[in-house]
């Protein structure tokens, strides 16, 4: 939903680490990161803090999960990857390496995508080289408003 | 009433009276403060308002552990620290801990606290805040460790966990379990 960028976020995991050096704080095991009605389930998740403020989650799994309302009378937006970035600053989510998104009935799958969660737009690419995963997009018919 | 008896009895008096007079003009500001029992043993000798640093093999300051009161146990090789307040050093900045009650051990210089455990990490670095029942901090690794629930406080969010290990050398917070944390947008 448009209001869930306003919401705090809340994460759970087994364990993780402050590395100030770095400016990351890495969470590992069973981490599930929700915003709102937006939600990351995955193995790892590396959130990158920058001026105290939290702009960037990376999350890593076996595919990664991302999963978000649209809007109140959609259905749930899915993406998948073996790596999920999600940028709170662009608002964007990017799936990469075995990407697949579902929104509505439609599915694209490809070497990457990246969703942009306030336009609800979706761009699909394939991998570099001919032997690449190429872009793959099922787009279900719209039933026509019965007269 | 004999002579003797009246002579005994004045004595008597006089010595009480020396020892009343004695004990009035004790220096006013020497409290006589009872020595900390331990396991059922009292402690061999106390100090106030004690200081202890420790310097790296630079000779640069990496510690500092001030206690308003210890009392040290010279057959167990530990002292009870009363309101330790520790400052420890390392490259990138200062951490600084406090407690109601501390236990020093002098066989590897380990220090555990207890109640009201707060760590607090300094800027430069990014400010954080985490606090604990109990702690054990081993200056010489520049390490602290606990097994307890955390509860990390910082300017973009808080975290708790159960377990924590704290390096200064490398500025890394490991929680160990049960991790759950919110992070807040600022307003």
């Amino acid at each position: 939903l448009p209001e869930d960028r306003e919401k705090p976020v809340h994460i759970v995991s087994d364990q993780a680490v402050l590395d100030d050096a770095k400016g990351t704080v890495t969470y590992t095991g069973n981490v599930k990161l929700t915003q709102g009605t937006l939600e990351i389930n995955a193995d790892k998740v590396v959130l990158h803090v920058v001026n105290n403020e939290l702009t960037k989650a990376f999350a890593y799994g076996k595919p990664a999960h991302y999963q978000q309302l649209p809007s109140p009378n959609q259905p749930l937006t899915h993406a998948y990857g073996l790596t999920l970035e999600y940028d709170l600053t662009a608002e964007t989510v990017t799936a990469i390496e075995q990407a697949k998104l579902t929104q509505n009935q439609d599915t694209f799958t490809g070497e990457r995508i990246t969703y942009d969660i306030t336009k609800r737009t979706v761009n699909a690419f394939s991998a570099q080289g001919s032997s690449g995963k190429r872009v793959e997009m099922i787009l279900q018919p719209k039933k026509k408003a019965t007269p | 009433m004999s002579l003797k008896n009246r002579v005994i009895l004045i004595l008597a008096f006089v010595l009480i009276g020396i020892a009343l007079l004695r004990y009035d003009l004790r220096e006013p500001d020497q409290p006589v403060l009872s020595l900390e029992v331990l396991d059922g043993e009292k402690a061999d000798s106390y100090a106030t308002d004690i200081t202890t640093d420790r310097f790296d093999q630079n000779g640069q300051l990496a510690s500092s552990v001030f206690s308003p009161r210890v009392d040290h146990f010279q057959s167990k090789g530990v002292s009870l620290l009363q309101m330790p307040d520790i400052r420890t050093w390392s490259k990138d900045g200062e951490w600084h801990t406090t407690a109601k009650n501390g236990r020093y051990y002098d066989a590897d210089e380990h220090i555990e606290l207890e109640n009201n455990v707060v760590i607090d990490r300094q800027p430069p670095q990014n400010p954080i805040t985490m606090a604990t029942e109990w702690l054990r901090i081993d200056s010489h690794l520049e390490q602290a460790s606990t097994d307890r629930p955390v509860v990390i406080t910082a300017p973009d969010g808080i975290a708790e966990a159960t377990g924590m290990t704290a390096d200064w050398a490398s500025n890394r917070v490991t929680l160990l379990s049960q991790v759950r944390a919110t992070y807040e947008k600022a307003r």
